[in-house]
């Protein structure tokens, strides 16, 4: 006998634990899900202080209102949030809604996932939220009730709407209040570049307790890219003058290297020189060795009173409060522009940087969901005006529907919705932008200057970057086979649609065809063009006269210094114009818009 | 004996419980079934499913032919491994099996559209892509497909670069744009008609063809981001830029700051109407200089 449980004890065992283990989960799931409730899994990766939060809060009033339904909440940390998304919608055991990294995503494999692994939500965006109902958004399709109109949520790839965003982003400075009045002797910081930098000096002389001198601006090499985003490449606007071909007001990579090869841009452009000059007078009041430092080690230093300023997004904001929190008031400022007649700056300041008002926090319902009705109802309830209201208020973030209260404290955060846009960009394929980063690796950290920067990068891309430009207008003719794709599947739905649904399926078809297959191969052909025919050192750019223009002015000017007109022709005249001068240029080569040896 | 003839029989059922279950749609259904799933990517299912209508239809049906296109297409089209050679003679079989259908036209198209996107992203060879959609416009010239293959051939004449090309495009499109003034596609034909007058060096006549490019667009209800800030922003600039029409210029800048005034343009739309006040004191005061 003895034998025989000896012999089997050890089955025994695992037998026990087994049946324990299934014991918990049936009972764990049963307490989660109780017979006839239908439960929805809902995953994220934001971790910040507040959103758990809000999302329990928000889930408790919803299951109030369905009492058959339960939303598990499962909050993923960001950095295996990637890995763990992809791995769930392979194996097709994905959460019923997940949040979508699309920041992360190129277009082209975002538009692969949108087909294939979330259900196409545009029928449902263009209905009304019935959780607006009561509100004056009752009536109003859901796209609409969003500040920015949906416009960034649209999938252009896959030509549908996947996902239902939950806030709007934005970008700010923190600053310590005690700090800076401690330091400074001030309240709030000045505004205007030179005034900023004195400042920034001032605090950088000063020392704590233990001796240590203060750290004006915390920063990283995450956070690097939010002062160059918005201080350092709004001298590169001009850039858009000579080589956004398309018209778009977005430099793109092939569009530089046109301008590039046809002499339009040049490294040595003082748009490129005085971007660089910025960085390295900025960055001087970075903490020593910031290239280095990962994002935690920055927001570190700011919580340990250590820096005065540190720029933050939205999503952040409420960590850092909490942090301050008992110990030192936080306030929100903008970052610093140099004054129209500065005497470096001053010629290619413009104005603020143009932001985008950005939604963020966005939610898709997967392809496996179970209970795609109740996954999707949980997202109308999040996106009704009420309920978002609520969500960011307890997230502290800032809510996206229209007439939804922002948090006093965030209202700081409201984008500059007119402004200038970025004119940088360089890397024409993988080898060029690795060179560019090392490059400017060696800038940042002071082991070469801009002239030896300039000359290095020419170099590798009079050596290198034609063959990646053919490279990539090949790449790019491959990519339409997959537009093709998406155009069949549009042809086929306007020959089956009927009535006046045919003809808005017609018009979307249509403009389907000339958006993604006729304008990108014209824009193509233009740009193999312009690098075909290699350097010309007087033609025009995109926005600057060409002598015909200039030539017809002149005669209609004539015209009218012979017999003025008894009524001026045209609309109104234009208002006032702002206060932005068009600055006088940094030298005659680079000048704004005059490039007409006439003028 | 009896293992291998049991291994046998879980062998045989585990594949049966593989294959894929012969479906029991209507052909109406299991064709728009096809479709979704070609929409979602799940090409082995759709081109199942085509396949099943194709053969459960008979050969003069109109269903039968939408298979083969769906078909085709599927085979064409899926990313990855689309092969444009083992949809070739099934596009070409509805253009013989059904001379006269819709489906034919838009066969015949597919085939002109494999010659413009070698699968090596080389640029396609202008003369037999002209040639192909020369074709479908010759066959179909009342059909959509026959139209949309007059804007192909004018748009990839346009991209070409080549100012005789573009000026054959020019003529073509300006009779298109007279004779089939009911088109869907007139909107998007003024616009490479447009084009075609750049690269001939008529920015007065493209500007013109963007003015009718403006006046016959329709907002797509569908797509949030259509709107008319493009058509406003090409006409303003070719106006000011281009043609030196600073009146037009004006108006749509200002249609631009009226309409959208949180566009991204809207900053360098009040730019351009700022210098172009400049320009003309400048040319003013220069033209007064010159005069005795």
């Amino acid at each position: 006998m003895n034998a025989y449980l000896r012999s089997y004890f050890s089955i025994g065992v695992i037998a026990a634990v087994l049946l324990w283990s299934g014991w918990s989960v049936v009972t764990f799931r049963l307490e989660q899900s109780p017979p006839g409730t239908v439960t929805v899994r809902l995953a994220h990766y934001q971790l910040e202080a507040g959103v758990r939060d809000a999302f329990d809060q928000i889930i408790g009033d919803y299951e109030r209102l369905h009492p058959n339904v339960r939303i598990v909440q499962d909050a993923i940390p960001e950095a295996g949030y990637g890995q763990w998304a992809t791995t769930q919608l392979v194996g097709g055991t994905a959460p019923d809604i997940i949040e979508l990294i699309a920041n992360v995503m190129p277009p082209a494999v975002l538009a692969v996932y949108a087909t294939r692994y979330f259900r196409n939500l545009s029928d449902t965006v263009n209905q009304p939220n019935p959780y607006n109902a009561g509100t004056a958004l009752e009536k109003i399709p859901l796209r609409q009730t969003y500040k920015d109109g949906m416009r960034n949520s649209y999938i252009e790839e896959a030509q549908r709407f996947v996902a239902v965003p939950l806030s709007e982003r934005g970008l700010k400075i923190f600053y310590n209040k005690n700090l800076l009045k401690k330091l400074t002797g001030l309240d709030e910081p000045p505004t205007e570049y030179r005034a900023f930098l004195a400042m920034c000096e001032v605090i950088r002389q000063q020392r704590d307790a233990n001796g240590q001198p203060f750290t004006p601006i915390s920063c990283s090499s995450f956070h690097v890219g939010h002062w160059s985003a918005v201080m350092f490449q709004s001298l590169t606007y001009r850039n858009l003058f000579k080589a956004d071909f398309n018209g778009d007001l977005l430099l793109g990579s092939d569009e530089f290297y046109a301008a590039y090869k046809s002499r339009r841009l040049s490294l040595r452009d003082p748009t490129f020189a005085l971007y660089f000059q910025m960085m390295r007078e900025v960055s001087a009041y970075f903490p020593g060795g910031w290239t280095g430092l990962q994002r935690d080690e920055a927001i570190f230093r700011f919580a340990q009173q250590r820096a005065v300023f540190m720029s933050v997004s939205t999503q952040e904001a409420y960590s850092l409060l909490d942090l301050a929190q008992g110990r030192f008031q936080v306030d929100i400022a903008d970052f610093p522009q140099p004054a129209k007649d500065d005497p470096v700056y001053g010629p290619l300041t413009y104005g603020p940087r143009w932001e985008k008002p950005d939604d963020t926090f966005r939610f898709v319902v997967t392809r496996y969901s179970k209970h795609p009705d109740a996954a999707l109802d949980f997202l109308l309830y999040l996106s009704s005006q009420r309920v978002n209201e609520k969500l960011n208020d307890i997230a502290h973030w800032v809510p996206c529907i229209v007439g939804a209260k922002t948090p006093d404290f965030l209202k700081k955060f409201d984008p500059h919705l007119e402004g200038v846009l970025s004119g940088l960009q360089t890397g024409v394929g993988v080898d060029t932008s690795v060179r560019w980063n090392q490059l400017q690796s060696l800038f940042y950290n002071n082991n070469i200057s801009f002239e030896d920067l300039a000359g290095q990068f020419e170099e590798f891309l009079d050596a290198q970057s034609g063959r990646e430009f053919v490279d990539r207008m090949r790449e790019a003719r491959r990519d339409l086979s997959r537009d093709e794709t998406v155009a069949t599947t549009l042809r086929v739905e306007a020959l089956a649609a009927s009535g006046p649904a045919a003809d808005g399926a017609w018009v979307h078809y249509a403009n389907y065809l000339n958006s993604r297959l006729m304008e990108p191969d014209y824009g193509r052909g233009l740009l193999g063009n312009l690098v075909a025919q290699g350097p010309q050192p007087n033609a025009v750019g995109p926005y600057e006269y060409s002598p015909h223009a200039l030539e017809s002015v002149r005669a209609r000017l004539q015209r009218e210094s012979a017999s003025p007109p008894a009524k001026p022709a045209g609309p109104a005249p234009a208002p006032a114009p702002e206060s932005f001068p068009v600055p006088s240029p940094v030298d005659p080569s680079a000048a704004f818009p005059q490039s007409s040896p006439s003028s | 004996m009896i293992r291998s003839s049991l291994c046998a029989v879980i062998l045989i059922a585990t594949l049966a419980g593989c294959a894929r279950p012969h479906s029991s749609l209507a052909p109406a259904k299991a064709l728009v079934q096809g479709w979704e799933c070609y929409d979602a990517a799940l090409y082995d299912d759709a081109e199942h499913l085509f396949i099943e209508v194709a053969r459960d239809t008979p050969d003069g049906d109109e269903r039968h032919f939408q298979a083969l296109y769906g078909q085709a297409s599927t085979i064409n089209l899926r990313r990855p491994n689309g092969d444009q050679e083992r949809a070739r003679p099934i596009y070409a079989h509805i253009v013989a099996g059904a001379p006269d259908s819709d489906w034919a036209a838009w066969s015949l198209l597919a085939l002109a559209r494999i010659l413009a996107l070698p699968p090596s992203g080389e640029a396609p060879k202008l003369g037999p892509l002209v040639a192909a959609y020369q074709k479908v416009i010759d066959q179909f010239p009342s059909r959509r497909a026959g139209e949309e293959a007059v804007l192909f051939q004018q748009s990839a004449r346009v991209a070409s670069f080549d100012v005789s090309e573009a000026r054959q495009a020019a003529a073509l499109l300006e009779r298109f744009v007279v004779e089939h003034s009911g088109s869907v596609y007139l909107n998007q034909a003024y616009r490479v008609l447009s084009r075609a007058y750049e690269n001939t060096n008529q920015p007065d006549k493209a500007l013109a063809a963007l003015l009718k490019y403006n006046e016959t667009f329709k907002i797509d209800p569908r797509h949030p981001r259509s709107d008319y800030v493009g058509a406003y922003w090409s006409i303003a600039r070719m106006a000011n830029y281009r043609v030196g029409d600073f009146a037009t210029a004006r108006r749509y800048y200002h249609l631009l700051i009226d309409q959208y005034p949180t566009d991204k343009c809207i900053f360098t739309a009040k730019l351009a109407l700022r210098q172009m006040d400049e320009q003309e004191a400048r040319l003013r005061k220069a033209t007064a200089v010159s005069e005795p």
